[in-house]
């Protein structure tokens, strides 16, 4: 005899029921911008650095790269952030765009630069500091999953 | 488009079985979990096996315009544009697509033994990317595009909202079905551009599963929603969007 165990969608159950059928019966995939509910903040935030011209600094910064902000919102629009805090959002001097973290005692601070490339540093408080680059979506995700101790 | 019905005994074997005869029209395939609610079954005897995995299987068209869904009480043909310049499909063009798919479906259910489907629900959906600087810039604009919603701005202490999403639905004439409406902020991972996304749904239980009742459902499922979105939508953003 078989007996049957009904299982929540778990990840899905943070949404409202009607949003996750629209979007899990969709073949193109959009992600809610109402969550995280930090995600419009930072997505405008993202935005409003497209306004910062050259030497936005005063040490001859350059003007954030469109490439870069396409690059990071195809990023926050392709991982599971639910869980995270909302991160702070810098320019870089060379047109990048960076990305900081911090978990408890975890730092993760990720940097795309003006072409798109992904550079992280991973850090521990009190520890060793760890850079190196992402390569794709999935590198990115697992270095979000450590910050948050999955 | 999409027809829901009463679960079939369908198991794991039968989705390599008929994509096998579908494979060369639609090569490619995901797996995915099913939609709706959905049970795990474990046999009893020997615990930690398990012996019913509910899933659902894509199958994609070569050109990755079409696609086929599959589970156990639910049987979907969906179509996207490829790109923005490719031809778009009417409804006239993709409801033989999917009568044809169907009856497909149904003769080999039929060949394996699992029945004949009890269709429950008819559905068409359309689902609409309305492009942020494309007739609306904020999110609480949404008056633009929908004349009957209201601004959600606060008498004196709210400002504009930052986001609005609504969920609304209908019912059809003589009770037949309902057309659900859902708007909601996204972005499109695609290229991470903010849209709204509106998706207009109508669905209705069919008297039969007659194959003309189930055609004769689809069309006025898509009645509605046609009609549902011209009188939602507002004369501008036909305009703009006549343009693009």
């Amino acid at each position: 005899m078989a007996q049957a165990l009904r299982l929540p969608n778990f990840i899905e159950l943070k949404r409202s029921r009607q949003d996750q059928e629209s979007n899990r019966r969709q073949w193109s995939g959009v992600k809610s911008l109402q969550s995280p509910a930090w995600l419009k903040e930072i997505y405008d935030r993202i935005s409003d650095l497209k306004k910062l011209k050259e030497d936005w600094d005063s040490y001859g910064g350059l003007p954030v790269a469109d490439e870069a902000i396409s690059r990071i919102r195809v990023l926050l629009s392709n991982l599971d952030i639910e869980d995270m805090p909302k991160p702070h959002v810098a320019p870089l001097p060379d047109g990048g765009i960076g990305l900081h973290w911090r978990v408890a005692d975890r730092d993760l601070e990720i940097e795309v630069e003006p072409n798109g490339a992904i550079h992280f540093l991973q850090t521990r408080v009190g520890g060793d500091s760890t850079p190196g680059d992402m390569r794709n979506l999935k590198e990115v995700q697992e270095y979000l999953d450590w910050a948050l101790g999955k | 488009m999409a027809f829901s019905f009463v679960p079939l005994s369908w198991s794991v074997p039968h989705f390599g079985a008929f994509w096998s005869e579908l494979r060369k029209d639609y090569p490619t395939f995901e797996v995915h979990s099913p939609i709706g609610e959905f049970n795990v079954e474990f046999n009893s005897v020997a615990p930690g096996a398990i012996v019913n995995l509910p899933v659902r299987c894509w199958f994609k068209s070569d050109q990755s315009n079409r696609l086929i869904q599959v589970q156990n009480n639910r049987f979907f043909h969906n179509w996207r544009r490829p790109n923005p310049t490719a031809q778009y499909l009417h409804y006239g063009e993709l409801k033989p697509v999917f009568e044809k798919e169907w009856s497909h479906f149904c003769d080999f259910v039929q060949r394996y033994d699992l029945g004949i489907p009890n269709v429950l629900s008819c559905e068409v959906a359309y689902i609409n990317h309305l492009d942020r600087n494309l007739g609306w810039d904020n999110f609480s604009d949404l008056s633009r595009i929908f004349p009957s919603v209201g601004s959600f701005e606060g008498k004196n202490f709210l400002k504009k909202p930052e986001t609005i999403s609504a969920n609304a639905s209908y019912v059809m004439a003589a009770n037949e079905g309902r057309l659900h409406v859902v708007i909601q902020p996204a972005i499109r991972q695609l290229d991470g551009k903010e849209i709204i996304q509106l998706s207009i749904t109508g669905s209705c239980r069919p008297a039969s599963s007659d194959a003309n009742e189930l055609m004769r459902c689809l069309d006025s499922c898509r009645g509605w929603v046609v009609s549902g979105f011209d009188d939602l939508t507002s004369p501008d953003m036909h305009k703009i969007w006549r343009k693009k």
